[in-house]
């Protein structure tokens, strides 16, 4: 945890590898069957063409890193807002990024960004946690 | 309104939701992950408003107001906010509030997006 007293703690970015082994073992772990995430005629025949990852596997990297950088902080005051912009495709390398915004209050906003290795945006939004 | 979901979130799930994702189990002992709150709350949101194929999950807003420990039963509540058709796609909004002893724990909205059939068909 990076908390410093009175001031923001920076995010590092974090990178991590997205395969369909990690797909499946999500699907299972939250509970989420949807044919679109795994090779099927169904995701093959879905809005994208192909088998993506589910959403909420590529956040789960910008909670990660929100806990990594304010611990329990995050659990008791964290927000996220977010948009997906693009599907991620497995296997894919996602990499989250979060740029302090603004700091006001105790309140901490970053802007995130998850992304591909070329720049891609896979989603966008804000994540905020208290920090006094 | 759609009839409050009672359930409980297990260590078990609580690790195996950090062993899917790849996040160290280390931060969160005898805790629910926020975001895997999060996802178990969507999954109990799909048993009550099970969704037709093709929908697709395009933006989340969550608020975690305070964390909670294994085994605990949580009461949800949703309710759909906004539902609108723009050239054939429908965007739905659902609310979440989810409580633990009276006290909400946690917030969210969900927008998915049903698409007219095959439009996305090929998106990268």
């Amino acid at each position: 945890m990076n908390l410093v007293l009175g001031e923001p703690p920076g995010i590092p970015p974090l990178t991590r590898l997205i395969d369909q082994a990690m797909v499946d073992r999500y699907a299972i772990a939250a509970h989420d069957p949807n044919p679109i995430h795994r090779p099927s005629p169904e995701a093959y025949a879905g809005p994208f063409g192909r088998p993506v990852a589910h959403g909420m596997l590529v956040l789960a990297l910008v909670s990660e890193a929100m806990t990594l950088a304010f611990g329990l902080r995050w659990a008791n005051s964290g927000s996220l807002k977010v948009r997906w912009r693009s599907p991620a495709v497995p296997p894919i390398t996602v990499t989250c990024r979060a740029t302090l915004k603004s700091a006001h209050e105790g309140l901490a906003v970053y802007d995130v960004v998850c992304e591909d290795p070329t720049g891609n945006v896979l989603l966008d939004g804000t994540a905020s946690a208290r920090f006094l | 309104m759609l009839p409050v979901v009672s359930f409980s979130v297990t260590r078990e799930d609580s690790l195996r939701y950090l062993a899917a994702t790849g996040e160290d189990d280390a931060h969160w002992p005898g805790l629910i992950p926020p975001l895997a709150l999060g996802s178990l709350v969507l999954a109990a949101l799909q048993e009550e408003m099970p969704l037709p194929e093709g929908v697709f999950h395009s933006s989340q807003e969550f608020d975690f107001l305070e964390a909670v420990p294994f085994n605990s039963t949580m009461d949800l509540s949703i309710a759909v906010e906004r539902r609108a058709e723009r050239a054939g796609t429908v965007y739905t909004t659902v609310g979440l509030d989810l409580r633990y002893e009276d006290r909400t724990v946690c917030t969210g909205h969900a927008t998915v997006v049903l698409p007219p059939a095959r439009v996305l068909a090929g998106a990268s």
